[in-house]
């Protein structure tokens, strides 16, 4: 996951500016990780939604090619293509529970990769900072904001301490397998959260001698706006979610 | 200016848990995870296992008793003295987090500028004084540098165009350019550190507190670091710095403040009052004022007609790219490939590597235990070559942070998978042996997590002997460790020696190298220097 | 220090994102499995089943409303965020309201309802699933019910009725797992004095 690394085109600067201003406002990328789920599975859901899924397949890999991402655009257009392929070929050739086991296989797929790209486009192209106050235009209570904030801080944490602990385990030689699995994920658990809970008192200590908590409106040095690309995909999206309720309600066939 | 009047303070159960749960640094005694002892035995909670005695720390417990200081404003003063003292206690009386975030009984006054500080807020206690804590891993709240150096002041609600301003002021003061738009988890410790400095400055705190904030760094970024409170002190601001290590800060303290148990015992206002012989220092139980760098510790290198062994082929480079991990993506000083080939370092000997930071020690130690997988080389011991499967079995690490390596419920439980690891059927006997060896016998039945950092490095060490492991590597065991505690740590190394272990020691601690190591490995860019 | 009985002050936010981040990347390793689909209903077993460590030490530092159910909708950000839609917020919201409800009426002190909470809590997992069962719906739409045809795809997975068994089983484990949690709390954390 080094290429997905949360919100870093290195150089890039937190308000924005530095090498790169992200394409899309944050709450653009929002609308589309809520419109394309949604109109994914309208009515129409699952495979015959195929074509479309494929399109904005090809959209979020674009999207991702343009800010860097080569590894997870091409291996997400590998995927689509196989799975096309896998159901395109074996379709008319099989039946009962084989049918429909690729139908749900490619049902699935075709839904799911899509999503994912465009995720991992919102993911890395979005700083923690950006996230959060495109959270707090959309008026996302602090109470709300800050355990996010946190959330994403920690995430890397866990896994060094994951890692520090897994080389630890391998360094005495404790193996799985040769105890009960039980006692594996208890080895590894345990000092994994008694490090986490060390390291988040430290943190509230450090963040509170900070004015974390303070009954003031934070502000952000960020800078972050619609700009004509955000209301053209906005518009996009818009159209789209009425369209997938008309057809859903029957209004439109 | 500063005052504390009349301080009496005890930590209540509550936060002896906290405290407990923040074990300071690899090996650090925390005075008040010594806390949680039969201080409150009143508060004890019926299910939970007795907070007994925590062995070999000092009676102090980070208490305080009759504690009466003034700072003047613009004065730097060091608070220092073995560990649970209460010196970090004083400075959590200072930035609020005493009583806000410790709960327990104090009994006296803290007032800043004649405000008590007990009735504010924090974030209003913090609009003036700015703390630096001495884990760089764990004070950061953002993910990237310019989020956290502005962190601060966004909480404060202060204009962005503003903030900009004090960020760019503050760059250029501590020049700090190339650190700007990066992600922090990918800075060195040093580094780290210096934007906590950073992030501090830009709030422009008329105070700095600064709680051993070189405890978990080398030597050269230690050095860094007294450059940034220099800064501070040319701008006038009043600094607090609670420490161990007060070689480095030394000769630029307008006064020292020494504590033991919980009492102000010396207070050094002038610098002839400063000058003390080694006999003095050790009896007031400090570490040295004399600033030395590791590599100047002169040892010899390994004979050549010394046992020894000696490695081969060990080499690999860094991935680049797609592949690289974290770690090595950190490491922009070192370059991409490790050579230690050729290397040789004496059995039965204590050998101390030294180096800068990034210079590849913890890797060679990676290595040396077989960790690395890519590190295809082999070990020639005793005439037979081993390989990374067979280091295994034969190296055992101590690492920088214990608490990643010790899993089980009970010291004993601890020893006994070691043992098993050699295929032997532990038995109980031979297993409190093992603790004996290393004092621990008394604390079979307790929680790994439940004993002191120094405790904690010596079950690792008893699970090393458990193991059979004949060659011991230690990732700096003395970071945070008071003069006391490092010596123990040294007999410790004596005592391994004599046991006929073979041990190499990764450290900047000199006082630690004169003590009780007898050959040094130097690296530098990967290779031996 | 007076205790601020109601309002969620910092170290209870922060203790939210850390548990959260915690059974977030566990959710996420766990998720590997799905790797081969016919795989991905044990989601439902898996993930509450370890889930209820890290839910159980959290649940000691949880005596306020509202960490639990940040700490759902937090959760269905996550989800949000790795490609699994919206479909689960609703989801999340409902299941840790209910929790909440749960652990409040044991005052916050109250193991079994702690453990009872995570039973309920754990249903976020099967938030991913939402959209899967959808299409197993539409393809029996589709395909209107042809006798044989049904006979014949009984064995494959994801028929509708799969989803309440899944459901169940992640309360199941849920609680399981929670009281295996409880367990490991008093082997290590009670007895190491860090609860």
């Amino acid at each position: 996951m080094s290429g997905i690394g949360f919100g870093f085109a290195e150089g890039r600067k937190a308000d924005g500016s530095g090498a790169r201003r992200a394409l899309l406002d944050p709450r653009t990328k929002i609308a589309l990780l809520v419109t394309m789920p949604t109109v994914l599975l309208s009515g129409a859901g699952g495979s015959h939604t195929a074509p479309l899924a494929i399109v904005f397949a090809l959209v979020a890999a674009a999207l991702l090619l343009s800010c860097g991402n080569i590894a997870t655009a091409v291996f997400g257009i590998l995927a689509v293509a196989f799975t096309q392929a896998l159901w395109t070929l074996l379709a008319p050739l099989a039946s009962g529970g084989a049918y429909m086991s690729l139908y749900l296989m490619h049902g699935i797929m075709v839904h799911l990769i899509p999503c994912m790209l465009m995720a991992a486009y919102a993911v890395s192209t979005t700083t923690v900072s950006e996230f959060i106050l495109g959270m707090e235009k959309l008026h996302v209570p602090p109470l709300i904001t800050i355990p996010l904030s946190v959330m994403f801080r920690f995430f890397p944490t866990v896994i060094e301490e994951a890692t520090s602990v897994n080389d630890a385990m391998r360094m005495r030689d404790i193996r799985l397998g040769g105890r009960n699995v039980g006692k594996m994920v208890e080895y590894r658990l345990v000092p994994i959260m008694m490090s986490s809970l060390r390291i988040g008192e430290e943190l509230s200590a450090a963040s509170l001698t900070r004015g974390l908590g303070a009954p003031t409106k934070r502000t952000s040095i960020c800078e972050i706006g619609f700009r004509a690309q955000d209301i053209v995909v906005l518009t996009i999206c818009a159209f789209a979610l009425v369209a997938v309720f008309a057809i859903m309600f029957g209004l439109v066939s | 200016m500063i005052e504390l009047k009349n301080i009496n303070f005890v930590y209540g159960s509550e936060s002896a848990e906290l405290i407990a749960s923040m074990d300071k640094s690899a090996a650090a005694q925390d005075p008040a995870a010594d806390a949680a002892t039969t201080l409150d035995a009143g508060l004890q909670d019926e299910q939970a296992a007795p907070k007994a005695l925590r062995g070999d720390s000092s009676d102090a417990d980070g208490r305080l008793h009759d504690v009466n200081l003034s700072i003047e404003d613009g004065q730097f003063v060091l608070i220092t003295g073995p560990s649970g003292c209460g010196k970090s206690t004083v400075l959590r009386l200072i930035n609020g987090l005493i009583p806000h975030y410790y709960p327990g009984t104090l009994n006296g006054e803290v007032k800043i500028d004649g405000v008590d500080i007990a009735s504010q807020e924090l974030y209003e206690t913090g609009l003036k004084v700015g703390t630096v804590f001495q884990n760089p891993r764990s004070q950061f709240f953002n993910v990237d540098t310019d989020s956290e150096l502005a962190f601060a002041c966004e909480n404060r609600g202060m204009d962005p165009g503003v903030i900009l301003d004090r960020m760019s002021a503050t760059v250029e003061r501590f020049d700090i350019e190339s650190l700007m738009g990066r992600s922090i988890f990918r800075l060195s410790g040093g580094e780290k550190q210096k934007i906590a400095c950073a992030s501090i400055d830009v709030g422009d705190p008329r105070i700095v507190l600064l709680d051993e904030p070189s405890a978990n760094l080398d030597f050269d970024a230690t050095m860094r670091l007294r450059e940034l409170i220099r800064l501070w002190k040319e701008q006038g601001r009043t600094i607090v710095a609670a420490e161990h290590r007060i070689s480095y800060l030394w000769d630029l303290i307008d006064r020292a403040v020494i504590m033991s148990s919980g009492r102000i015992v010396a207070d050094l206002d002038t610098p002839e009052s400063r000058q003390l012989s080694d006999a003095q220092l050790a009896e007031l139980g400090l570490r040295t004022t004399t600033p030395e760098s590791p590599s100047e510790v002169e040892l010899p290198a390994v004979g050549s007609d010394d046992a020894a062994l000696t490695l081969n082929d060990f080499r690999f480079s860094y991935r680049t790219g797609l592949f690289a991990r974290e770690k090595e993506r950190r490491s922009k000083t070192a370059e991409p490939t490790i050579d230690f080939s050729g290397t040789r370092i004496a059995m039965g000997k204590v050998t101390a590597i030294v180096g800068p930071n990034g210079s590849g020690k913890t890797t060679l130690l990676n290595c040396l235990c077989g960790l690395e997988r890519r590190c295809k080389g082999t070990i020639d011991l005793n005439g037979e070559a081993c390989d990374r499967r067979a280091l295994r079995g034969k190296v055992f690490m101590v690492m920088q942070d214990v608490n990643h390596q010790l899993f089980t419920e009970s010291a004993l439980e601890e020893v006994r998978i070691s043992m098993e690891t050699n295929g032997e059927q532990a038995d109980d006997d031979a297993l409190h042996h093992i603790l004996a060896q290393v004092d621990l016998d008394a604390f079979a039945d307790r929680h790994p997590m439940s004993l002191s950092g120094g405790q904690k490095q010596r079950l690792a060490v008893a699970c090393a002997l458990a193991s059979g492991s004949d060659i011991l590597l230690f990732d700096e065991p003395t970071s945070g460790l008071d003069y006391r505690h490092m010596q123990q740590t040294a007999d410790l190394m004596k005592g391994l020696r004599e046991m006929g272990k073979t041990l190499v020691v990764v450290t900047h601690d000199s006082e630690f190298i004169r003590s009780c190591c007898d050959c040094t490995l130097a690296i530098k860019n990967g290779r031996p220097a | 220090m007076d205790k601020e009985s109601t309002r969620l002050n910092g170290k209870d936010l922060i203790n939210v994102g850390i548990f959260t981040a915690i059974i977030s990347v566990m959710m996420i390793l766990i998720s590997f499995i799905g790797f081969i689909p016919y795989l991905m209903p044990t989601y439902c077993i898996f993930m509450p089943l370890l889930i209820g460590i890290p839910w159980m030490l959290f649940a000691t530092k949880v005596n306020k409303f509202g960490m639990v159910l940040i700490m759902g909708i937090l959760l269905g950000i996550v989800l949000m965020l790795t490609g699994m839609g919206w479909y689960a917020m609703p989801l999340c919201i409902v299941v840790s309201l209910i929790a909440e409800f749960i652990m409040k009426s044991g005052d916050y002190k109250s193991a079994k309802k702690d453990i009872l909470a995570h039973g309920i809590f754990s249903l976020w997992v099967f938030g991913s699933y939402i959209p899967i069962f959808l299409t197993a719906e539409q393809y029996w739409a589709d395909r209107g019910s042809y006798g044989e045809e049904y006979i014949a795809t009984a064995m494959s997975i994801f028929q509708p009725w799969l989803a309440p068994i899944m459901i169940v089983a992640c309360f199941v484990f849920g609680v399981i797992g929670a009281w295996i949690g409880l367990k490991v709390m008093k082997k290590h954390f009670v007895k190491a004095g860090i609860v």
